[in-house]
């Protein structure tokens, strides 16, 4: 009955548009919210999204930061240290250009010895981006991957998801973060096609009930209301930063698909083509360039700030991700609970979903399944939340949605 | 000329010990570093190679096989030295603790500790054993390193949570679980008393942890 129904729906669209001539491709195009012209209905193999299949549940804080990451410079006994973390949801996307940054501040000094505290993905990017600076690198770390929280995010194109706070960050920061997006993008473009797909793309579907144009959108919170000025915390997620306009004109854009190219059993969809890291092929990759360029690594825990005196290198750059809250007593620093569920992955199926505040990716390690906002808080979800332990529910919650959707896929054309 | 003198009062300074430091013992930033905490290079790797049961990406594993246990040794054995002024280093006593307080230590332990760090202080995969490394971590630093860290960081969701007895208590526990026997002076509860005793050094081959339920 549901589907009889999206096949009328597509006719009535078709009627629609016979009646209505457009000049161009590119007016049609324009017309119809995309960026392609229309294509075929996708091969889409359902899915084997069950909750008895879950291989790992990993729960990561986000190490975020109002005012956007941390990158000042100061000296600690002789030592000059320049700080490097608190990206929030957007450490992998915007590593490349962020090291870019700090390692252009380490050049600065005219020394060539170089300290890296962390090997998290941004202390493996700064190492090799300062490596590629002509310094000589070593990493001092307390985990290699897969201990870090790095490899405990999703692992996809997320440049602006909790960076920052628009209005503690600044106008100024806006810029800041567009110049990091576009040296990571051209980076990350870089270690495309290479074996084992490091970094990869997926055709990402978002799914929904209702037609796009009428998701509600959570009310602005009303004036007077609590926010991070008046409590140091963030309150709603109006607050929190969106750049992505920024730099659309080199990302790829969402198309919104026809019911003849729908292959959901969910009335409407769009696509969009998502850059991916699949971890462990990319983690293995970047240490591996870092020991080939002569980069060294010392196991070492640091406790306080005052022990990097003891380093032999003249500047050290301080990359611990969310343990700076340990190691710096930075209270600026604010958790952001974040989980992703792990089933075996699935060579023919290579594509995403999000629908009902989940969603779905299949990367090369496995099919990641993450509850994004199940209570339309937006970005409010976890926020201060510190507890970094599996919550199985909140998995069962997550997959139950795909479930019911592949189950509901099971009658499409194959 | 210029040049030479500033080098010389760099290198100076860098020798005598810095009069802010000494201001700010309180202050974590300004708690000085002990020798003791250096492991070997090598023995870093092959330690390393051995405590994640994979040998180093730069290590042949035949190689970190032979002298993973002598690393070990070398961790565990390393001297135990206190900084003390003008960079002389002179060993610190071995911190004491009471039975009861590893009890009560244990109490806590299993309340605030146990839900990450494991009821046999063994860890997970995303959190650290309190065996083990954790005694190379901190074995001869003075103790209140680790009662500051515990202090500051600790437990993950709420740091700060816990009293200044409450953490002695759980110091006493994580010693007697190390190894570390009992005895009738007990372990302070007070930073600046914690600052004169020293993480003590484990013999694993004397070990006498109650065996992990």
């Amino acid at each position: 009955m549901k589907r009889r129904d999206l096949f009328a729906g597509s006719f009535a669209l078709g009627a629609v548009a016979a009646r209505n001539s457009w000049a161009s491709v590119p007016a049609a195009a324009a017309a119809l919210q995309r960026t392609a012209t229309p294509g075929t209905m996708p091969h889409l193999p359902p899915l084997r999204v069950h909750m008895n299949q879950l291989t790992d549940i990993k729960v990561c804080l986000r190490p975020f930061r109002a005012a956007g990451p941390r990158l000042d410079v100061e000296k600690i006994g002789d030592k000059t240290v320049i700080h490097h973390y608190g990206h929030g949801g957007s450490g992998w996307s915007l590593s490349w250009g962020s090291a870019d940054i700090v390692v252009g501040k380490a050049a600065s000094t005219l020394e060539k010895r170089v300290a890296v505290i962390g090997c998290g993905v941004i202390g493996l990017t700064t190492a090799l981006t300062a490596q590629r600076a002509g310094m000589d690198v070593t990493i001092y770390t307390k985990d290699l991957l897969p201990h870090t929280r790095s490899v405990r995010a999703n692992g996809s194109w997320t440049p602006d998801s909790r960076i920052a706070l628009t209005k503690p960050a600044g106008p100024g920061f806006a810029s800041l973060w567009e110049q990091m997006a576009r040296y990571s993008w051209k980076t990350y473009r870089d270690y495309l096609g290479l074996p084992g797909n490091p970094i990869d793309f997926r055709d990402s579907y978002t799914l929904s009930d209702t037609p796009f144009d009428q998701t509600p959108e959570p009310p602005a919170p009303p004036a007077g209301s609590p926010d991070y000025a008046s409590t140091g915390k963030p309150q709603n997620s109006a607050e929190f930063a969106e750049y992505g306009e920024l730099i659309k004109d080199i990302i790829p854009n969402a198309d919104v698909l026809d019911a003849s190219e729908n292959p959901f059993p969910v009335a409407h969809a769009k696509r969009k083509n998502l850059m991916i890291f699949n971890f462990g092929a990319y983690g293995h990759l970047l240490l591996s360039e870092f020991f080939q360029a002569g980069g060294k690594i010392v196991v070492r825990e640091f406790h306080t700030p005052a022990e990097f005196k003891t380093l032999s290198e003249p500047v050290v750059i301080n990359c611990p991700g969310y343990g700076a809250r340990a190691l710096c007593q930075d209270e600026s620093l604010i958790p952001i609970r974040g989980q992703t569920n792990w089933l075996p992955p699935q060579a023919n199926s290579l594509y995403g979903v999000r629908y009902k505040g989940a969603a779905l990716l299949c990367k090369t390690d496995g099919i990641m399944v993450q509850a994004l906002d199940f209570t339309g808080l937006g970005d409010m979800v976890g926020v201060n939340n510190s507890f970094e332990h599996p919550d199985r529910s909140e998995a069962e919650k997550a997959i139950g949605i795909f479930e019911d959707l592949f189950a509901r896929m099971k009658g499409q054309p194959a | 000329m210029t040049r030479f003198l500033q080098k010389t009062v760099q290198l100076l300074a860098n020798i005598l010990p810095d009069p802010a430091q000494q201001a700010h013992q309180n202050h974590p930033y300004g708690a000085s570093l002990q020798g003791s905490m250096f492991m070997p290079a090598a023995g870093t790797l092959a330690a390393h190679a051995l405590l994640r049961g994979m040998p180093h990406p730069r290590m042949n594993s035949a190689v970190a096989v032979a002298i993973a246990p002598l690393a070990l040794i070398i961790a565990l054995s390393a001297p135990a030295h206190a900084a003390g002024q003008n960079g002389k280093t002179k060993p610190l006593p071995a911190a004491t603790y009471t039975a009861e307080q590893a009890e009560r230590g244990a109490e806590t332990y299993k309340e605030t500790c146990a839900l990450c760090h494991g009821p046999a202080l063994a860890g997970a995969f995303d959190t650290p054993p309190l065996t083990g490394r954790f005694v190379a971590n901190w074995s001869g630093v003075p103790l209140r390193h680790l009662f500051d860290y515990i202090r500051h960081a600790m437990p993950l969701s709420a740091p700060g949570a816990l009293s200044d007895e409450e953490n002695a208590d759980i110091l006493a526990f994580l010693l007697r679980e190390n190894g570390v026997a009992a005895s009738k002076t007990p372990l302070p509860s007070k930073a600046d008393a914690l600052e004169r005793v020293a993480f003590p050094h484990i013999d694993p081959t004397k070990n006498t942890a109650p065996v992990p339920k």
